[in-house]
């Protein structure tokens, strides 16, 4: 025990007279003022603490007595002072603190030293615990330091918050930082004692200041690692491991001795028993007959070495089975392997992994060694190991350098760790890498429990791949739209029946064709299909994130160059086009469009121009492209709607245009009046292309190829409609959309679900976040979240059953009636859509507020610019009539506007696309694209997204339903269609209901409900139909309709033997289906011109014709006009009239777009402007 | 198991039975087919230790075993006046010089997982000959670890 205080300064070395003088000034000036250049130190039995400077301060006495006295002394000892000197041993200590004083900076404080025990009696070792104030408090490290002949580092240690101190009871203990195990053993109980006070005074503060590794503390201590001098035995001594069996042989340096006669004699015993080894068959050679031998090669008795002998010959034969060349890189072998020098040297081995606990690193100096200190038992836990070995190994190579991976044998430890790193670096799975290894080294055998942890780290190493690829996609959602692509794709998939997939895979290999990317986007696409399709996600990820912008900008170049080949188009007289960019008039615009020509073209292309311009402006700004594509995807989900409106109008106007001008569309769309009605039935067909490749955009910009195989689909699919225009039409009323997208033969039904549902699930997948959701809800899910969606495309669902009644349209009544339903449902549905959208969330405020403030606007703007056009003008008037209906068509019409030019954009890609197809397929597919993606998509997508948005839940349970019903519907149309229309309209008028604010438009379409039930009542007693129609207001109209399926084709699957039959006598099917068509739109447009004006409730037969003014004074009084100017056939006003409620249907989608494109983009006022002026210019062509 | 052998139960249960039931003298382990441990002989509680070291050898000369045997031997501490009985359990690997090596290296190389099977015996005794095997040789490996 003594007071030892310690002169820091080197300088006071360098000068000791001033030592003298003023040593102890020195001691307490600069322990106070100054860092301490000297330091008092309670030194005894081998142990060393600093006292605080309180107590140095305190005690100046003694130091200062001690130093007055001592003061030769110090000189003499080499510069530095002790003050006291307390026998040999502090002296000793003191010694050996002065030294360490020159390793240590000033800045850094020596809290304590301890002195260690050592294996080799000669050498001194302490551990030395260092601090310094770091900008968190004071930091801390270990230092071992060797006093030998020169005072070195041997070991460094931060202590840090995960310190951890644990007695070994054996009079040592051992601390432990990430992961890192050192064992210190004090020379005395006394010292330990102190040592572990001093650790766990810094390691509270270390835990006080939360340091870590890598936590920007600590950096002085680099100082000392990179000063790790100590010779290689002291250095083994500092990394000694616990737990040993096999220990190296002691390193030469430590046997300080001569080596002994044994040792010799052992060398000699080593080297000739190897020989011997190698000469004999081992298989049948006894350990008696080697060591006759070797006492006949060294001629003497070995009978003292007999068990040295025994243990050599275990250590020959083992390394006498060579470590296993596992990979280039990795050797799997054994203790004795890790001990054979010369076998390491020769294999290029740099750094070893020993994963044993018992055995020793043998060349700790040599090579590089990560201990994984396990046993090979059951109860060992591999697997949280084996991160850390796969870093190291993949670490090794990158250096070029080769890993020994060995245990005691190299059978189950060793091997289980290869096979593990085989799993994670080559992507194997566990029996993939299993039997890889096992086949290069057959004697391997993890033992069960290690086998277990392999699979769970395959099922870990899955879960990774996963989650990157899942974080991927999110990553590139946000980044990009591809995502949605692959969720389109995906939500398809998942519930999607076949036709759909096929249709899908059928537009991904026509994709293929157009380009490399195309191709690529192909390959990866028909993957995502399957559930399987992370990869494909991947590869998918990988392409699209290059090409993503690109594709949006080549779209929005497409759309352009679409522009102006609609534009041409639109010069040649494509009225469809005209009513297309409207988009809320769509289908009734078309006709009236047609009326109107270069006008409506002219304005149209402008806005599409602008509309391509806000795209490529969306485009640019990447978020936007989110929105967009969530918009694009509303317009996706819209295009059904709007398809089976365009359809049903398309329908309407083949059938006015009767069964030759069908003809004549079918056979490529002859300009002027088949224009008309080709346009019309292309449109509708380009509606759904337009859909799928709106799908396609949003999915991701790579949907080009998407869209060009699309539109090869389309244009296709268009060739097909044409030529089953009539079929179609009638299908189409009921299926088109879907069964464009579907194959032909299997649009009808399945077509139409699988179209729905990929409508709905790429609406799902427009939403980036529910991407995976979408992926396994793609049906299910889609259909829910596409509820708002799905009412909207329900009512444009519900439109197609009408339009399927339109086969019942034989009976011009039916049809009426259906097409009343179709109207009521639309108009009911509308409203609700609008209502559930605002209904849900402060969202649905918000976007009813800027719906509102949009229909504002547009209704500003129509008022401004549509002065001319009546379209506006009807606007207006149906606004001031009917406020709710006014402002949501007013809303719908703006948003039309907006959605229109979305949709015209698509519609121009569409067109782009169809284009190299063919000029006139294109152009009339572009401008129907237009038209009837304007229109139902816009709904389609403001439904889908609210609803998704709003209420999934909701829309999940409803949609679910809805889904179903359509999927049934496809297959078993009556009654599945009849049932699943009634509940989609019961969901629809319970959310109607659960609305306040559709309380007025619950009215209204109770109202119209009412007034829907009495249309088809009449029209049902005047069919016989009747009963189906009492079933519910609503319903009745799905009745009706699905009576009149079933009348005419008389089963579910009659759509599909009705367009057979209908081929087979298309013309004349087509003629009285026209017909019917006419008929049931002109009810329907009665009917909707009724919900419109739900104050008309009463009118309803009666009031066909002011329901038909109601509808031609928004939309279909344009189209009237233009059919009146056309004066083709009275049909075409019929078809007139069902257009309006789809522009309703739109107008309410489109209102809901537009809020959403005003949320997104605060662009919806210019872009209701440019909607507007397009309907604008299309009532002004009507009026012409 | 560093060698790939496991240890059966039953080895693990019968050394339960020595230590703790003391229901048999020895037990003779052997390893069956060069992947498990199995027991070959129990030894009945009277048996002497002659009969332990016939049955360590009866597989032959080439062959090896392993040999868990409860020991009792009579203890004088210092200071004390009575002998006190003790017992101790070891457990020895039997590798005749006259094995093959192979077959030595197997049992050297499993040894490990018998030991750390059979928790609790007190002292490990790998004899290669009788000389190394015999009762006074291990009696007096027991007895350099009790207190004098």
């Amino acid at each position: 025990m003594a007071l030892v205080t310690i002169q820091r300064s080197p300088s006071s070395g360098s000068s000791p007279s001033q030592d003298d003088t003023a040593e102890f000034h020195d001691s307490l000036d600069s322990n106070r003022n100054s860092k301490s250049l000297s330091e008092c130190y309670f030194a005894g039995k081998g142990t060393a603490l600093v006292l605080p400077d309180a107590d140095a301060s305190a005690q100046p006495h003694p130091a200062c007595a001690v130093d007055g006295a001592n003061a030769a002394p110090s000189e003499v000892a080499d510069g530095a002072t002790p003050v006291s000197v307390a026998g040999q041993n502090s002296s000793a200590i003191q010694r050996h603190l002065q030294s360490m004083f020159y390793l240590l900076r000033p800045e850094e404080t020596l809290k304590m030293a301890v002195k260690l025990e050592s294996v080799h009696p000669v050498r001194t070792r302490y551990l030395v615990v260092v601090s310094r104030m770091g900008s968190r408090g004071e930091e801390s490290c270990l230092l071992g330091i060797d006093c030998n002949e020169e005072t070195t580092v041997g070991l460094v240690l931060r202590v840090l918050a995960d310190t951890k101190i644990t007695l070994d009871g054996d009079g040592g203990f051992s601390v432990s930082v990430c992961d890192s195990h050192h064992i210190f053993k004090p020379v005395s109980v006394q010292a330990m004692w102190s040592a572990l006070q001093t650790l766990h005074k810094v390691s509270a503060k270390a835990r006080e200041g939360n340091y870590f590794q890598g936590g920007g503390t600590h950096s002085w201590v680099e100082h000392y690692e990179a000063r790790v001098a100590s010779d290689r035995s002291c250095l083994n001594e500092w990394h000694a491991m616990d737990c040993l069996e096999s220990r190296r042989p002691p390193s030469p340096d430590s046997i300080r001795a001569r080596p002994t006669e044994r040792d010799e004699t052992e060398k000699v015993i080593r080297s000739t028993l190897k020989e011997i080894m190698m000469s004999v068959d081992l298989d049948e050679v006894t350990s008696k007959f080697i060591r006759s031998r070797l006492e006949e090669e060294l001629d003497m008795d070995l009978g003292e070495f007999k068990s040295f002998i025994d243990q050599e010959m275990l250590v020959i034969l083992g390394q006498m089975d060579a470590p296993t060349e596992i990979f280039d890189h990795v050797y799997l072998g054994s203790e004795w392997n890790a001990s054979n020098y010369e076998e390491l040297q020769k294999n290029g081995v740099g750094h070893i992994l020993n994963v044993t606990r018992e055995i020793d690193n043998f060349f700790p100096g040599t090579f590089d060694y990560l201990n994984v200190r396990v046993y090979d038992d059951e109860k060992t836990d591999l697997l949280k190991h084996w991160d850390d070995t796969f870093k190291y190994i993949t670490k090794a190579r990158n250096e070029g350098s080769k890993v020994l991976v060995h245990c005691k044998m190299g059978v189950s430890r060793s091997a289980s760790v290869v096979i593990a790193y085989a799993m994670k670096a080559y992507n194997w799975d566990f029996d993939k890498a299993l039997h890889h290894v096992k086949d290069k080294r057959s004697c391997i055998k993890p033992n069960t429990n290690f086998l277990t942890q392999l699979e769970t780290y395959q099922g870990i190493l899955d879960a990774m791949k996963n989650k990157e690829k899942l974080q991927r996609s999110k990553s590139e959602t946000n980044l990009k739209s591809p995502t949605n692509n692959n969720k389109v794709e995906k939500a398809p998939s998942g519930g999607t029946p076949t036709p759909v997939v096929q249709a899908l895979s059928k537009s991904y290999d026509l994709h293929s064709s157009l380009s490399g990317q195309d191709l690529r986007q192909m390959g990866a696409r028909p993957k995502s299909w399957s559930p399987d399709n992370l990869a494909t996600r991947e590869i998918k990820e990988g392409v699209k994130s290059s090409p993503g912008f690109m594709s949006l900008e080549d779209l929005s170049q497409k759309s352009a160059s679409k522009e102006n080949v609609q534009d041409s188009k639109s010069s040649l007289a494509r009225h469809v086009l005209m009513p297309c960019d409207n988009g809320e008039s769509y289908s009734v615009s078309p006709n009236q469009i047609v009326h109107l020509p270069g006008h409506d073209t002219t304005t149209r292309t402008d806005d599409k121009r602008t509309c391509l311009a806000e795209t490529e402006v969306k485009i640019d700004n990447s978020s936007c492209s989110i929105s967009r594509v969530k918009t694009v995807v509303a317009s996706e989900t819209w295009d059904p709607g709007e398809d089976k409106s365009a359809k049903i109008i398309g329908l309407i106007v083949s059938d006015s245009t009767t069964s030759p001008v069908c003809d004549q569309k079918l056979s490529s769309i002859v300009p002027g009046d088949s224009s008309r009605t080709p346009v019309w039935t292309s449109s509708a067909v380009i509606m759904t292309q337009s859909a799928v490749s709106s799908n396609s955009f949003s999915k991701v910009p790579e949907s080009r190829s998407k869209n060009t195989a699309q539109s090869d689909l389309f244009s296709n699919q268009l060739d097909k409609v044409f030529d089953k225009e009539e079929k179609k039409q009638q299908r189409w009323s009921t299926f088109q959309a879907t069964a464009d997208l579907d194959d032909k033969l299997a649009r009808e039904c399945p077509s139409r679900q699988s179209s729905w549902s990929s409508y709905d699930s790429a609406v799902v997948m427009g939403f980036p976040e529910k991407n995976e959701l979408s992926r396994h809800s793609s049906w299910g899910s889609g259909d829910t979240r596409i509820l708002p969606s799905r009412n909207s495309s329900w009512g444009s669902y519900d439109m197609r059953p009408r339009t399927s009644v339109y086969y019942n349209n034989e009976k011009g009544e039916k049809i009426l009636h259906s097409t009343s339903d179709l109207e009521q449902n639309p108009s009911g549905i509308f409203p609700y859509d609008k209502e559930d959208i605002p209904w849900h969330p402060g969202t649905v405020k918000r976007t009813k507020q800027r719906l509102e403030g949009s229909v504002t606007t547009a209704r500003q703007l129509t008022n401004d610019s549509v002065s001319s056009s009546c379209v506006s003008l009807n606007k207006t008037p149906s606004s001031e009539t009917l406020f709710n209906f006014a402002e949501a068509v007013n809303e719908s019409l703006v948003e039309r506007g907006t959605t229109t030019l979305d949709v015209e954009s698509i519609s121009a890609i569409s067109n782009k696309i169809d284009i190299p197809f063919t000029d006139k397929c294109s152009v009339l597919s572009p401008n129907i694209s237009r038209l009837s993606t304007s229109a139902p998509e816009p709904c389609s997508m403001e439904l889908v997204v609210h609803e998704c948005s709003l209420s999934r839940s909701t829309s999940n349970v409803s949609g679910k339903d809805a889904s179903v019903q359509p999927l049934e519907n496809g297959r078993e149309q009556c009654s599945s269609v009849k049932m699943q229309t009634s509940f989609l309209e019961s969901l629809q008028k319970d959310y109607q209901m659960s609305t306040k604010k559709n309380e007025e438009s619950f009215e209204n379409s109770l109202g119209k409900v009412k007034n829907l039930k009495k249309e088809f009542e009449a029209k049902s007693s005047s069919v016989g139909v009747v009963d189906q129609m009492s079933i519910s207001t609503e319903r009745p109209e799905r009745p009706l309709k699905v009576t009149k399926n079933r009348s005419l084709p008389s089963s579910p699957v009659c759509i599909h033997q009705l367009k057979e039959l209908k081929v087979v006598s298309d013309d004349l099917n087509f003629k009285t289906i026209r017909s019917v068509f006419e008929k049931n739109k002109e009810e329907t447009q009665h009917v909707k011109l009724r919900q419109k004006s739900s104050k008309t409730n009463g009118r309803n037969h009666s009031s066909r014709y002011s329901c038909i003014e109601m509808a031609i004074d928004k939309n279909p009084r344009i189209l009237s006009t233009s059919l009146i100017c056309k004066t083709e056939k009275s049909e075409c006003d019929y078809k007139r009239p069902p257009i309006v409620p789809a522009v309703k249907q739109i107008a309410a989608t489109v209102i809901a777009t537009a809020a959403k494109k005003q949320q997104q983009y605060g662009k919806t006022h210019p872009l209701a402007r440019i909607n507007i002026k397009p309907r604008h210019n299309n009532p002004v062509y009507n009026t012409m | 198991m560093a060698s790939g052998v496991t240890v059966s139960d039953v080895c693990k249960t019968t050394y339960e039975e020595i230590k703790k039931d003391k229901k048999h003298r020895y037990v003779i382990f052997f390893i069956k087919d060069e992947k498990q441990i199995d027991v070959e002989v129990i030894g009945a509680r009277d048996e002497e230790y002659d009969q332990f070291l016939t049955n360590l050898q009866a597989g032959g000369a080439g062959e090896c075993r392993y040999g868990l045997y409860d020991f009792e031997y009579t203890h004088q501490c210092q200071g004390t006046s009575e002998a006190s009985k003790k017992q101790k359990l070891f457990l020895m690997s039997w590798c005749p010089d006259t094995a093959k090596v192979k077959k030595k290296m197997l049992y050297s190389s499993s040894f490990d997982a018998l030991k750390k099977s059979l928790v609790g015996v007190q002292k490990y005794i790998q004899a290669t000959d009788l000389s190394e095997a015999s009762q006074e040789a291990v009696e007096e490996k027991l007895r350099a670890t009790d207190r004098q």
